[in-house]
């Protein structure tokens, strides 16, 4: 039985039903079912189900039963959703096992608002009998996202990710999780070329990032465009935010890569030919340790009087521009679990427009330091 | 003759009122009585609404007595019926059952048939109004009527007289030539007003609020034209395979076997313009009026351009490997028959004209649903979507099956300082807002027939108009040959081709994910 079961690690006012197993046909009608006995428990209230979207999430074992459980749990106070967990999960065998379960909390004048997750379980074969199950789930008329929360790229995971991403409207995945980042990177960036433009995608690196390009736009204020040099320093498994944030700086300054690569497996360095002819420097360079997070990002801009700026992490995790602004030195830290960011992603169907153009430029980056 | 209580009661008060009779169900033997007829019957009966003169009397080959007829139809209730069989109701109930042995085409059965009808008949009081119930197949409809008229069982309904009716059920025919060979041959023993085809779509709820949701409400009509609506989808989706159909079916396919009925005569409904008044034939007419609308199919290369089909290949369904239709029991290994069909139609008249109505129906799709959706045309480019971002276009769907109810999707603002533009759904259940189940299809149709109201059947024309536009088709493939017949994975919603169908015609229509 799936970790989380019985009362939830949500906020005090949130609970989960049981998770009861259910034959894979049966799927729907245990749901009811499950929503039937909560409304006779409320004296015949019958609660209010609450989904914005199918959300699809596809984890591994491990993942699934520690902190993706509570990131599900927020996701369902935020975005309620029909969730369907798919846990690959190869102790269990071949053949796919599901579980349903309501999470419901107190809403307005005693009654309660309930939001519904599918779990289904399988191993070895059975992964590629999960579409087959999902596609009867989905509820016409909502959107449907699909998670990836394995640390695969998703286009490098085959089949699966194939038809479940037919489904979806939105992608979502977490490039700080990948073992060869720039491998996957570049994966990402050819598929995601030739993804449908309607399709909403979104990397949770970039959404972390957005604190960064905050501070990095206010950092260079109206002189954005004289930028001649940047240099990111990132941590470990950072690699694909570094890239993002100099791919962003690229497709909206009109900077194209002319040539470059790795100089040593942590350094690589690139020029980068600017609108007006200027050339533009980019170095990008990897810490032997700490957390997966951008350490710094510095830029020197041309002008009258040349000037350095850059925006560093501090300690606390909040953005320190130097030299300060004005009000503005320190910004609030880049924040959240994956339950978050996935939470806020989800109401935006079409996905970030700057995040598709970013990450073509970061892909053409990443061909260069494919080991 | 007028039934009894209708001149008082005018059908308003207490709905249909039947009036006494015999129901004789050929075929009795068969699931459709088991799984259907005889819970439908016995539901009536415990809402009351049978008339207290009634009795049914079970005719069919297998040799079987009154017991073990009576013993599959409580069989049938426990299984099948919405509400549990009551002992004492079932007992009450069970005493109007009886049964008949015989071939449909023996002249001596329907000799003893009648013989036993009249045995029956004086006991509860019966005048002798009788409805036969053909459940039998298409080629066997003649034999029965034909028999039936032999034996002094089925005339022409005459004043003062008791009164007899034939239930027809679909298909009628394979083609054209044979409903009209069908109808003729049905029409030479009795009145249009005697026969009622029965499709069982039409007694659904969601069907029949279909009306009532465009002529009860203000806010629909007005926008139910082509200056509104970009399009229409109707999909029947069936989960099962073939099953143990497959004789039937090899020799009908997806056109027959649901086009034809089921799907057009709900087109019909959306379609049709108000009636008059809602007596059988004045619906019946504007509903023949919307399938004299339908543009003919072109032949040649645009065919697939319009019509598309496809048949099931091996797949997974809820985590099942399923065979490929060729592989199922009793189905030719090269069958060309076909288990998909997706069309384009349209209604050319006034109020639909330009409006492509996109018809689908499949075996082994995802889930059974049936639903038609209407979607209205997007709201012009600006404002909220002044950056080229599309909103998603208005649809109200209505749901026939299964959770029958209707919803439409509306954009809204998200909670939020941002204007955020997010599409959501404003959801009508029957289960959830009426509580009780709804009545099954067949309770309201036998109710109906009983009390002699055609609204919900097919009339001749009906089915002639639907043969004609359909066999254009069936004569296009026929002329094309069977040389590609396209595949779709068991489980998914349909082939390629039919997302090329839609989709060609820009606009970002696609099929809807139900």
């Amino acid at each position: 039985m799936p970790a989380g079961s019985g009362t939830g690690p949500g906020t005090a006012s949130e609970e989960w039903t049981e998770q009861r197993p259910v034959d894979l046909g049966a799927i729907e009608r245990e749901l009811e079912a499950q929503l039937d006995v909560l409304g006779r428990a409320g004296q015949g209230v019958v609660p209010t189900r609450a989904r914005m979207s199918n959300l699809v999430v596809f984890a591994s074992g491990e993942a699934a039963d520690g902190r993706l459980h509570e990131s599900l749990a927020e996701i369902s106070e935020r975005h309620p959703s029909r969730i369907l967990l798919l846990v690959r999960d190869d102790d269990l065998g071949a053949e796919p096992k599901a579980w349903v379960s309501a999470l419901c909390r107190a809403g307005d004048g005693g009654r309660k608002i309930c939001s519904e997750q599918v779990s289904i379980r399988a191993g070895g074969e059975g992964v590629r009998l999960l579409p087959s199950i999902v596609r009867p789930l989905l509820v016409g008329d909502l959107p449907t996202a699909l998670w990836w929360a394995v640390p695969t790229p998703p286009p490098l995971a085959g089949e699966v990710f194939a038809e479940l991403a037919a489904m979806a409207r939105r992608i979502l995945w977490d490039s700080r999780d990948w073992a060869d980042e720039a491998v996957g990177l570049r994966s990402v960036g050819r598929w995601a070329e030739a993804v449908d433009p309607r399709i909403g995608l979104a990397d949770l690196a970039w959404v972390r990032l957005a604190p960064w390009r905050l501070a990095v736009a206010r950092a260079l204020g109206a002189e954005a465009a004289a930028t001649t040099s940047v240099r990111v320093v990132h941590g470990p498994h950072a690699l694909p935010k570094a890239l993002l944030l100099v791919g962003w700086l690229a497709a909206r300054l009109g900077w194209r890569r002319r040539d470059g690569g790795a100089i040593t497996p942590s350094s690589a360095r690139w020029t980068l030919d600017g609108p007006s002819g200027r050339d533009v420097r980019v170095e990008v360079l990897r810490a032997t340790d700490g957390p997966p997070l951008l350490l710094e990002a510095g830029f020197e801009v041309a002008g009258s009087v040349s000037r350095v700026v850059s925006v560093r992490s501090e300690p606390d995790g909040r953005l320190r521009i130097d030299p300060p602004l004005p009000g503005a030195e320190v910004l609030p830290s880049p924040s959240g679990g994956p339950g978050d960011l996935v939470a806020r992603e989800l109401p935006d169907l079409d996905g970030d427009p700057q995040f598709r153009a970013a990450l073509a430029v970061a892909r053409s980056l990443s061909e260069d330091v494919v080991g | 003759m007028a039934e009894p209580g209708e001149t008082l009661l005018g059908g308003q008060e207490g709905g249909p009122v039947a009036a006494p009779c015999t129901l004789v169900i050929f075929g009795a033997a068969g699931d459709l009585a088991r799984r259907k007829l005889v819970p439908a019957l016995y539901n009536l009966s415990l809402d009351g609404v049978l008339p207290p003169s009634f009795a049914v009397v079970g005719f069919a080959r297998r040799e079987m007595g009154d017991e073990e007829f009576r013993a599959a139809g409580r069989e049938g209730v426990d299984r099948f019926s919405r509400r549990v069989a009551d002992a004492e109701r079932w007992a009450g109930f069970e005493r109007s059952l009886f049964y008949v042995t015989g071939s449909f085409g023996d002249p001596a059965a329907y000799q003893a048939l009648r013989k036993r009808i009249e045995e029956i008949e004086p006991g509860f009081g019966i005048p002798g109004n009788r409805i036969f119930y053909l459940s039998v197949p298409p080629g066997e409809i003649v034999t029965c009527v034909q028999h039936l008229q032999a034996a002094g069982l089925l005339k022409r309904d005459a004043p003062g007289e008791p009164f007899s009716r034939v239930i027809v059920e679909k298909p009628i025919g394979h083609d054209l030539a044979s409903a009209r060979e069908i109808d003729g041959a049905v029409a030479a023993v009795c009145g249009e007003r005697q026969i009622f085809r029965i499709d069982h779509y039409l007694g659904k709820e969601t069907v029949q609020s279909l009306l009532v949701m465009r002529f009860a409400n203000s806010i629909f009509e007005p926008l139910w034209n082509q200056k509104y609506i970009d399009h229409v989808q109707i999909t029947v989706a069936e989960e099962e395979g073939v099953g143990t159909r497959a004789n039937y079916y090899e020799g009908a396919g997806a056109l027959r076997d649901m086009v034809q009925n089921h799907i057009l005569q709900v087109l019909c409904l959306v379609a049709m313009e108000p009636p008059f008044e809602m007596t059988a034939d004045v619906v019946r007419d504007q509903k023949v009026a919307v399938l004299k609308c339908l543009r003919a199919i072109p032949r040649g290369e645009d065919l697939e351009r319009h019509v598309v089909r496809a048949q099931y290949a091996a797949g997974f369904q809820h985590g099942v490997e399923v065979p490929g239709y060729r592989r199922e029991d009793r189905v030719k290994a090269d069958s060309t028959t076909e288990t998909y069909v997706a069309l384009k139609a349209f209604v050319d008249n006034w109020r639909w004209a330009g409006v492509p109505f996109y018809l689908r129906t499949g075996k082994r799709l995802p889930k059974r649903a049936s639903e038609i959706a209407v979607q209205f045309k997007d709201v012009p480019q600006m404002l909220f979507n002044a950056s080229g971002t599309p909103i998603e276009p208005n649809v109200l769907a209505i749901r026939i099956q299964p959770d029958e109810g209707l919803s439409l999707r509306i954009a809204t603002k998200l909670p939020g300082p941002r204007v955020r533009i997010y599409p959501v759904k404003m959801d009508f259940r029957y289960g959830s807002t009426f509580g009780d189940q709804s009545p099954e299809a067949y309770e309201r149709l036998l109710l109906d027939v009983m009390a002699g109201d055609a609204t919900l059947f097919m009339r001749r024309d009906a089915v002639e108009a639907s043969w004609s536009w359909v066999n254009e088709i069936l004569e296009a493939w026929q002329a094309r040959g069977s040389r590609y017949l396209p595949e779709y994975p068991a489980g998914s919603w349909g082939p390629v081709e039919a997302d090329r169908l839609i989709e060609a015609d820009g606009r970002g229509r696609a099929w809807r994910t139900l």
